[in-house]
């Protein structure tokens, strides 16, 4: 097995823990993961994202359609939907990028895989993709909470 | 015991969430500062019981703000906030005097029992 392959073999799974932690944690919802990422329906009107710095580094982008985030928000922060800025939107998904890449960081903390973490940021319009060269390893899981899409997706740099 | 708490941290949603669970629970926002400096004018002037610092912050970072803090007033009651666990990090907020760590995420029972521990 490649030495990528272990990488993305530890990675991958600590990746999805957080997420789901994350949310549940500060939002009290269930997120599910999608086994089909080509038929999730996930349109990326927010993607939040984080350059991971390590022996090798990763960008690791959370991307949501804008009802996604909205929702997400409103229930971490009890704002109601209608009330949240979009200043407070995009502050709230660059948060969740943050806290998954923190608690990945925890989670290989002791093994080769250690990185360190640059301030998130966030991409945000319609129908925009995030296209890497050829060579990049990707690792891809979609996320379904309340009938709702996101995604997840690491870049190998 | 309801307390007079002052937030700094920069990202309006982590203000909003503990705003949200801390008068639920009875205490008191007294200030809403975006950075550690505002955070430190802030101090002086409203002398809150206790405050919630986040680490990464423009201008000013958490660290360096519970540091003058704590020399203005050794025994002012600081809870930092970060998403990272770095030992570094701990330690530097253990040398400071920082009364806890929490990190993040977090939820309404772990804010709680922050303050309880150390208020």
């Amino acid at each position: 097995m490649s030495e990528m392959q272990d990488r993305i073999n530890l990675l991958g799974p600590h990746f999805i823990q957080a997420i789901q932690e994350v949310i549940a944690t500060m939002s009290g919802m269930t997120v599910t993961e999608i086994n089909d990422c080509s038929n999730s329906g996930v349109d990326g009107e927010i993607s939040s994202a984080m350059v991971l710095v390590g022996e090798k580094n990763m960008l690791a982008t959370i991307s949501m359609p804008q009802e996604t985030a909205a929702l997400l928000v409103s229930y971490m922060t009890g704002t109601p939907i209608g009330k949240i800025t979009p200043e407070e939107l995009y502050d709230g998904v660059a948060e969740l990028v943050n806290m998954v890449a923190g608690q990945v960081k925890t989670f290989v903390g002791a093994t080769p895989y250690r990185f360190q973490l640059t301030s998130p940021f966030v991409i945000v319009g319609k129908s925009y993709s995030i296209v890497h060269k050829n060579q990049v390893t990707t690792f891809w899981k979609c996320f379904e909470t309340s009938g709702l899409k996101l995604q997840l997706k690491i870049y190998f740099l | 015991m309801a307390l007079q708490i002052l937030l700094v941290d920069d990202s309006p949603m982590i203000h909003n969430l503990l705003r949200k669970v801390l008068v639920k629970n009875g205490h008191e926002i007294c200030g809403d500062a975006k950075n550690g400096k505002e955070g430190v004018e802030m101090y002086k002037s409203l002398q809150p019981d206790l405050i919630f610092m986040d680490i990464s912050m423009p201008i000013m970072s958490g660290l360096e703000a519970a540091a003058a803090i704590k020399k203005l007033n050794p025994d002012s009651k600081i809870i930092m906030l970060s998403a990272m666990g770095d030992e570094a990090v701990l330690t530097e907020a253990r040398v400071i005097g920082i009364n806890l760590f929490l990190k993040k995420p977090f939820d309404e029972y772990k804010i709680i029992s922050a303050i309880s521990s150390v208020a």
